[in-house]
């Protein structure tokens, strides 16, 4: 048995999305689970801990795929865990098919794929409770027979069945017994003459990774083990695929070998006697399916959707903000002034701070989208757009990724994963960060509530305030849109694979498994994001805080330096012209600066750096006066409308977020993407600034 | 009589026959269950003409029609 660091025994969770496989991993792991980075892989592993009978397991969740052939990362992962080539995790023990049992036939295909992985395996047949409602019976006895592996009813989302699938898990992980299932006579001769020219040559290879190489050609396998043995592996798969293929890819017998057999059990094994949906669904599904109706409800729901997380996180925000301005104000009351006092209560609890705060909003729109996503609305909602999101040179799938990143672009980078096509993704993952994400919010905020007036306009139904706010919503959108468009004009290619997406039926999502898939998300969220905003948070909190001062004479305990003698603030002073065409002085420079790895920190960066100016009027307390009545060296005001308009632009555009370029490095494979978007996008930022507030100081208007 | 699956009306149904083509992408719809000998029916067509959703011997699937129309099939 494959022992890991704890020597736990490593199960893994497999399965067809929609089957309920998270629900399943949540309920068995509960809450112990851990976002787990292996190295050398794109993407984070979900995996826990849980209890069966005596033994404790580590269990792995990869994510959903309708087959081993991988296109997308996700399969790609789901397989690599299979083969145990993911750094760090040993190949599993065992694994959990996980099978929607009212829709044996499709996900029987990836179980009989599973069970040629010559590992033990117990198949999870979920759902059994909805069985009934379909008209379907499983005869599960001759179900197991025919696998020749146990076969346990369950359903996830009700706790039925757990129990025993634990009982079974544990048994199976003694008794070691692996299936052996053939179901392609061709494919196996082929397999077996393939085993042994290689071993005549002194290589083994695992047999599931063979397998998937062999069948898939120029898949992720194929060309892993093309480029380990080089021409002799290469030599003798493409006799093989010739001598049985007659012309026909693998992949494609083995698709209808598979069916052929599935269909032939079946017969024995599944008896369908109506399909009769529930009145009420059906009733739900004819309303979003109506053309006109349907896209009125669709855009009801994304209103309300944004509604709810902007209406429902500003207490909640402020109630953060409030909460780590009280605690960094009595941390440093406690230590006292100093380097020390300033490192925790600005540093540190600052840091923290500039994590939590956003987790308000992502967490209502992250539990909007698993609802959506478990009701099956999602998947509707992604063929709605399909057609405009085309327009843009993406495809529907495009639709979840960019929804998520209007809270932030972390999770919806992630979220790409799901899109096979490469370019696709690629598109998707550089459109992404146009979109208005929760960090900018605060800065929108400040600037349009102390520059905009707040006129009503048009008979005094819309305020002009939430107009420039809309319009900023939508600067982000165009521009995200215009980009996607570019890289597919650039990776134009005709023969992409399109659009396939399983239309899930409607199902009443239920408050166990959202709650538990909601903590999952926030976790992994927080520690990709997190770590990086909070280690960016204490270089900033480094650079505003040095060089010591030594002549300071009023405090003896505060060494820290006046902003500009800092080393942020001398940064500042020497780039600053190159921002004077955007009608910046040095201390929006400076916040600007500041905020380039996070953007959300201007606001405490502005808030510093008028604090700390010494020619400031006292009168004036808040932020926003303060802005309002700064002037230049010239008794011009700084913040003039032109100039307002281009930092809104410029932030509106630029990629100020050091989690994002890090999420587009890992998620691409390369530095490269990631430095292009950094530079397309400040670019932008810079030069729409620039233009704005040419145009708007010139005496053109 | 053999016609291509996109060119089916809404509520029509029909067996797959085969496809004009086999390529990654015919690869990926028969592992998605669309094989000769299965029943397909049209459920519905987006309100902009495209995708189309699918009913594959008994779960639903949207495609374009620009793929629907490799597969072919018997009404």
């Amino acid at each position: 048995m494959n022992m890991n660091k704890n020597s736990r025994p490593v199960v893994v969770t497999i399965g067809n999305p929609n089957t309920g496989k998270s629900t399943l991993f949540n309920t068995l792991t509960g809450l112990r689970q851990q976002v787990s980075n292996f190295p050398g892989v794109t993407v984070e592993q979900v995996s826990g801990t849980a209890k069966v009978g005596h033994t404790e397991v580590t269990l792995v969740d990869v994510p959903g795929t309708y087959s081993l052939t991988a296109q997308s990362p996700d399969e790609i992962i789901a397989v690599d865990v299979l083969e145990g080539n993911i750094t760090g995790l040993p190949r599993p023990d065992l694994a959990i098919i996980v099978v929607d049992a009212t829709n044996l036939r499709r996900n029987l295909f990836l179980a009989t794929q599973v069970l040629e992985a010559e590992m033990p395996v117990v198949v999870a047949l979920n759902m059994v409770d909805r069985l009934e409602a379909c008209g379907i019976t499983i005869n599960v006895p001759e179900l197991e027979h025919e696998l020749g592996v146990k076969v346990v009813p369950v359903s996830a989302a009700k706790g039925i069945g757990i129990d025993e699938l634990r009982v079974e898990i544990e048994s199976s992980l003694i008794s070691k017994h692996a299936p052996s299932l053939k179901v392609s006579p061709k494919i196996e001769l082929a397999m077996a003459e393939l085993v042994n020219e290689l071993s005549a040559r002194n290589i083994s290879i695992n047999n599931i990774e063979l397998r998937r190489a062999f069948i898939d050609k120029d898949s992720h396998a194929d060309k892993r083990l093309t480029k380990r043995y080089g021409e002799l592996f290469t030599s003798e798969t493409l006799r093989l695929r010739n001598s049985i293929g007659n012309g026909r890819s693998i992949a494609a017998i083995e698709a209808r070998d598979r069916y052929s057999w599935i269909n032939s059990i079946l017969k024995n094994i599944e008896s369908i006697n109506s399909i009769q949906g529930s009145n009420v669904f059906r009733f739900i599904d004819r309303a979003f399916n109506h053309p006109l109706v349907g896209s009125l409800l669709f855009i009801l729901i994304m209103g309300a959707v944004f509604q709810a997380v902007f209406a429902w996180s500003g207490p909640l925000i402020d109630g953060i903000s409030d909460f780590t301005g009280w605690l960094s104000e009595r941390a440093e009351h406690i230590i006292g002034p100093g380097l020390l006092g300033s490192f925790v209560s600005n540093g540190v609890i600052g840091g923290v701070g500039s994590v939590i705060v956003f987790l308000p909003q992502i967490l209502i729109l992250f539990a909007f989208i698993i609802v959506l996503e478990d009701s099956g609305y999602i998947s509707r909602a992604a063929f709605l757009m399909d057609k405009l999101m085309r327009g843009m040179g993406l495809s529907g799938q495009s639709f979840i990724p960019m929804l998520s990143s209007f809270a932030c672009a972390v999770p919806g980078i992630m979220g790409t994963r799901i899109i096979a096509d490469k370019h696709d993704r690629l598109a998707t993952i550089l459109a992404a960060p146009f979109m208005t994400c929760a960090a900018r919010l605060p800065v929108y905020s400040l600037l349009i509530g102390a520059f905009i007036p707040n006129h009503h306009i048009f008979g005094g139904v819309i305020y002009l305030q939430g107009l420039v706010l809309l319009g900023l919503y939508l600067l982000g959108i165009i521009g995200g849109g215009l980009t996607a468009w570019l890289i597919s004009r650039i990776f134009w290619n005709r023969a992409k694979s399109g659009f396939l997406l399983e239309m899930p039926p409607y199902r009443l999502p239920s408050f166990r498994s959202v709650s538990l898939k909601l903590w999952s998300r926030a976790m992994t969220f927080l520690k990709r994001a997190g770590t990086v905003i909070f280690i960016i948070s204490l270089v900033i909190w480094l650079l505003a805080s040095f060089p010591q001062s030594t002549q300071n004479t009023e405090n003896i305990h505060d060494h820290t330096p006046p902003l500009s003698d800092s080393y942020l603030g001398k940064m500042s002073r020497t780039v600053a012209p190159i921002f004077t065409p955007l009608g910046w002085d040095w201390k929006v420079t400076a916040a600007v600066i500041a905020s380039f790895p996070a953007r959300e920190v201007v606001i405490a960066a502005l808030g510093t750096i008028y604090a700390l100016d010494t020619e400031a009027d006292e009168e004036l307390t808040t932020l926003s006066e303060k802005i309002q009545a700064e002037t230049h060296a010239d008794g011009r005001p700084v913040y003039t409308m032109p100039m307002v308009l281009g930092l809104l632009i410029f932030y509106a555009l630029c990629l100020q977020c050091m989690a994002t370029v890090a999420v587009i490095k890992k998620e691409t494979g390369s530095w490269g993407w990631a430095s292009f978007s950094w530079v397309y996008m400040t670019g932008l930022g810079y030069f729409g600034a620039l233009i704005i507030y040419q145009i708007g100081s010139s005496n053109l208007l | 009589m053999s016609l291509p699956l996109s060119e089916l009306a809404v509520g029509q149904s029909g067996v797959v026959l085969g496809f004009k083509y086999e390529d990654n992408m015919t690869d990926r719809l028969m592992q998605l269950g669309i094989i000769e000998g299965v029943e397909i029916k049209v459920i519905r067509v987006a309100p902009s003409g495209d995708p189309i959703e699918l009913n594959i011997a008994g779960y639903g699937l949207s495609m374009r029609k620009a793929d629907a129309e490799i597969v072919l099939v018997q009404l």
